[in-house]
């Protein structure tokens, strides 16, 4: 099948070019190059273990195979990752050692427990390696230490010495041999998303304008989602291969987290369209189309300076234009409509001032910036993450079921290596939970067996390391090359892994078919394991996880509806506001991963344009909400409060109503009663707030606070809009036919 | 009549008959449970797992009386 792939990457080129030709052409494929790096690494990594005389070379070989990526920094930074997880677990066994020498059952909780703490802090940073390793790593130290673990000194410095040399080895093949420095990536990505937010921005505008755009909008959207997420990653690998990258860190870090905002912006600026729709937006917001062509401008002057060269414009002044007189004969609800998108806009301006200041500053074409424009992440408060804390108890239900299993079940295989095992599935999982369990067993078995016959039928007749180095060369290189596509690298580490791990090279080499077989067992415990822990003691079904995160959702949501105006409070109500805000903030994103693991049509699920509706719908009612509680912050006009604050009150609590029962029932609300209600809120909201500006209130009232009552006007109509929506999507899904048990 | 299943042999490695029985009865039991998802047969069971558990048994059990010789 590899040669097969070979042959094709090889006659896939256009039928006039020579062979030679070819063969260049696959020389120059990063695959190519990559599976070489590899498979060099990983024999040189053997060589130098087996000639100092070191116990177990194969931590060395699972250092190679597992923290080699793409690029320099990259495989760096996976490195010192790995070895500083080790050097946590290490010291995390020893000291539980030390702490509990004669007591089982206390040793075995706590060890657990600092499991289960692992995978609650795998969705911490993008630096989550770092736990996967100390949580998986402590039990195989703990269990390699021996019954007594009189010998866990010597093997956690041992594990340390391996890993260190696996990752230097690694990363000085990596920096002589082709190398790809990480900056190259993060520049391609970082203009990518920057291209596609311009797109972005011109199809939204286009249809503002009532022009034509042919651009894909979703999968715009969902790419530009996707590269924000990747580019902290990015940044990591590349300020530890370029000096420019690590100069410039904290500016790179700004600019990730102004196209994170821009994004947000654009969101919430789209989402406000429909609201719009009636209006004469050409009359009224002449600028219009000079702004979004100095929004597409600006930020193709930021793509340019991204690739290297200086920009041609700064960032222009783009007056906004309010027809004053269209704007007074406007109703009160489409004026607050157009002032909440105008928000929106400047919003949008200054972020895209905010990001070419900062990409001027990095590439030196501009002075120095102190700040961006997003808030800072940090600055929120510390909030337990519900869905993080199911992935401990899972991680620590999983590791007690095999611990069970090993104590009480007499010759149960490999009791040292299943623990381990289970504990780096499950915590790995912690990062990607709806991933089907069953969809481990192929790659783990796939792998034991070509190892399998690579330990009993190519290794038995070598006599000398050259012979071995050779074959491992070559078998690392094919399962490289086979597993090179970026989609395959969770199968590519588990293949290469029970490649190094059936092969078990040592000076004294052995071979018995006994510990390949025991080996697949282990396996299949692990993954057995980790699959009952995702069905009890809660459960990871995508039918049962969707209509809990629905829930959490719009119950926090109708929390933060109900939370008092103005100061927070005390600690309690400080830290559940924090909680509900981080649960309204995270929930769609965590939902758009659930609700695509839903079974398909053919499967007996429900339609995937229905399901990508209802998740659409979810980002707007969590933008609205949002929205509405940084608008009630505002200052009001006390005499304009005094005359709207009973109408405002009823509103909100009709929201909270409607909250509740879409989160006891996601089909009870039923969507044309509601648009009803809610039409009939506007008119006499509408008749009420004319009659107050007509009243002495206006007067009272400056425009900054004139324009603070129409942001709350707006908030109120877009969560009430999006609210409505977001029932109409819900109506139309099967839901008996989602929460239908299944295998 | 002897309902004792005897060793299974390939390339000269003996296999217990019971390990041959419970792969073969786990992927049947798999095969079941996607087809009675399929069909959306699995609602009228109360909690599918124990259920594709019971599955894998059962099949184990056949396999290893019927299929597997003696």
């Amino acid at each position: 099948m590899t040669t097969q792939r070979l042959m094709q990457a090889i006659s896939a080129k256009p039928a006039h070019t020579s062979p030679v030709d070819q063969l260049v052409a696959l020389y120059r494929s990063e695959a190519f190059r990559q599976s070489v790096r590899v498979a060099l690494a990983m024999v040189l990594a053997y060589a130098i273990s087996l000639a100092m005389g070191w116990e177990k070379p194969h931590w060395a070989g699972l250092a190679v195979a597992l923290c080699s990526l793409g690029s320099v920094g990259g495989s760096i930074n996976k490195g010192l990752l790995r070895i500083l997880g080790t050097a946590l677990a290490g010291a995390v066994a020893i000291a539980l050692l030390i702490l509990f020498p004669q007591d089982r059952w206390t040793y075995l909780v706590v060890a657990t427990l600092f499991v289960g703490y692992s995978a609650y802090m795998m969705g911490h940073s993008s630096r989550w390696y770092l736990w996967s390793i100390a949580g998986y790593v402590m039990a195989l130290l703990a269990l390699a230490g021996g019954p007594d673990g009189a010998t866990t000194f010597e093997t956690v410095v041992l594990r340390i010495q391996q890993t260190a040399m696996g990752v230097v080895v690694y990363s000085l093949v990596a920096t002589l041999l082709w190398p790809r420095p990480a900056i190259e990536p993060l520049m391609q990505r970082v203009r990518g998303l920057v291209d596609v937010q311009r797109r972005l921005i011109a199809h939204d505008a286009a249809i503002l304008m009532h022009t034509r755009s042919d651009v894909d909008a979703p999968a715009l959207r969902m790419q530009a989602t996707r590269g924000t997420a990747q580019l902290p990653a990015d940044i990591d690998a590349a300020e530890l291969d370029s000096f420019e990258v690590w100069e410039t860190r904290r500016q790179w870090r700004r600019c990730v987290a102004d196209l994170g905002a821009l994004n947000e912006a654009l969101e919430r600026w789209r989402h406000g369209f429909p609201e719009l729709g009636q209006l004469d937006l050409e009359r009224l917001t002449p600028h219009l189309a000079t702004l979004a062509a100095e929004l597409d401008a600006r930020l193709a002057e930021v793509s340019r300076m991204l690739g290297g060269e200086a920009p041609r414009r700064g960032p222009q002044e783009v007056a906004a234009r309010l027809d004053e007189e269209a704007l007074a004969a406007m109703t009160p609800f489409d004026r607050a409509a157009l002032v909440c998108s105008q928000d929106q806009l400047h919003r949008i301006e200054r972020l895209t001032r905010a990001l070419f200041n900062t990409v001027a500053d990095i590439r030196g074409f501009g002075e120095p910036t102190r700040q961006g424009h997003a808030e800072r992440r940090s600055a929120a408060p510390w909030t337990l993450d519900p869905d993080r804390l199911t992935a401990a108890v899972r991680a620590f239900v999983a590791v007690w079921l095999v611990l069970l299993a090993c104590i009480y079940i007499p010759s149960f295989p490999m009791p040292a290596g299943v623990i381990p095992v289970t504990a780096a599935l499950v915590i790995q999982l912690a990062i990607v939970p709806q991933l089907s369990t069953g969809l481990l067993v192929a790659p783990a078995l796939g792998g034991i067996v070509v190892a399998g016959v690579f330990s009993i039928f190519v290794m038995p007749p070598l006599s000398s390391f050259l012979g071995l180095g050779v074959a491992i060369f070559i078998a690392v290189f094919l399962l490289c090359y086979l597993f090179s596509k970026p989609s395959q690298d969770l199968a590519r580490s588990l293949v290469l892994a029970q490649f190094v791990m059936i092969i078990l090279v040592s000076n004294e080499q052995t071979y018995d078919f006994l510990y390949i077989a025991n080996t697949a067992q282990m396996w299949l415990f692990g993954i057995g394991a980790v699959w009952i822990s995702g069905w009890f003691p809660i459960s990871f079904q995508p039918q049962q996880v969707v209509f809990k995160q629905l829930h959490r959702f719009l119950r926090s949501a109708d929390r933060l509806m109900g939370a008092a105006r103005g100061a927070p409070g005390h600690w309690p109500q400080r830290m559940a506001l924090a909680f509900h805000k981080h649960e309204l903030t995270t929930l769609p994103g965590k939902l758009d991963r659930w609700l695509a693991a839903l079974p398909a049509v053919a499967d007996g699920g429900v339609p995937r344009e229905q399901v990508q509706a209802l998740a659409d719908s979810l980002h707007a009612l969590s933008g609205r909400v949002r929205e509405l509680l940084e608008v009630r912050g505002a200052a009001q006009s006390p005499a304009i409060v005094r005359e709207l604050i009973a109408d405002m009150r009823a509103w909100r609590l009709g929201i909270q109503e409607v909250l509740v029962a879409l989160a006891a029932d996601p089909d009870g609300v039923e969507a044309g009663r509601l648009r009803g209600r809610l039409d009939a809120k506007l008119q006499a909201m509408e008749a009420r707030t004319e009659n107050t500006l007509d009243g002495a209130a206006r007067d009272d009232a400056s425009t900054e606070e004139l324009d603070n009552m129409y942001r709350m006007l707006g908030a109120y109509r877009g969560v009430s809009e999006a609210l409505v929506s977001f029932a109409s999507q819900a109506r139309a899904i099967d839901w008996p036919r989602v929460r239908e048990a299944r295998f | 009549m002897n309902f004792i299943p005897s060793e299974f042999a390939i390339g000269d490695v003996y296999f217990p008959p019971l390990l041959i029985a419970a792969v073969l009865g786990v992927i049947l039991a798999w095969l079941t449970a996607k087809q009675l998802n399929r069909y959306r047969l699995s609602r009228f069971f109360f909690y599918p797992p124990l259920v594709l558990l019971a599955f894998a048994v059962i099949y184990t059990v056949l396999i290893g009386t019927f299929v597997i010789p003696s």
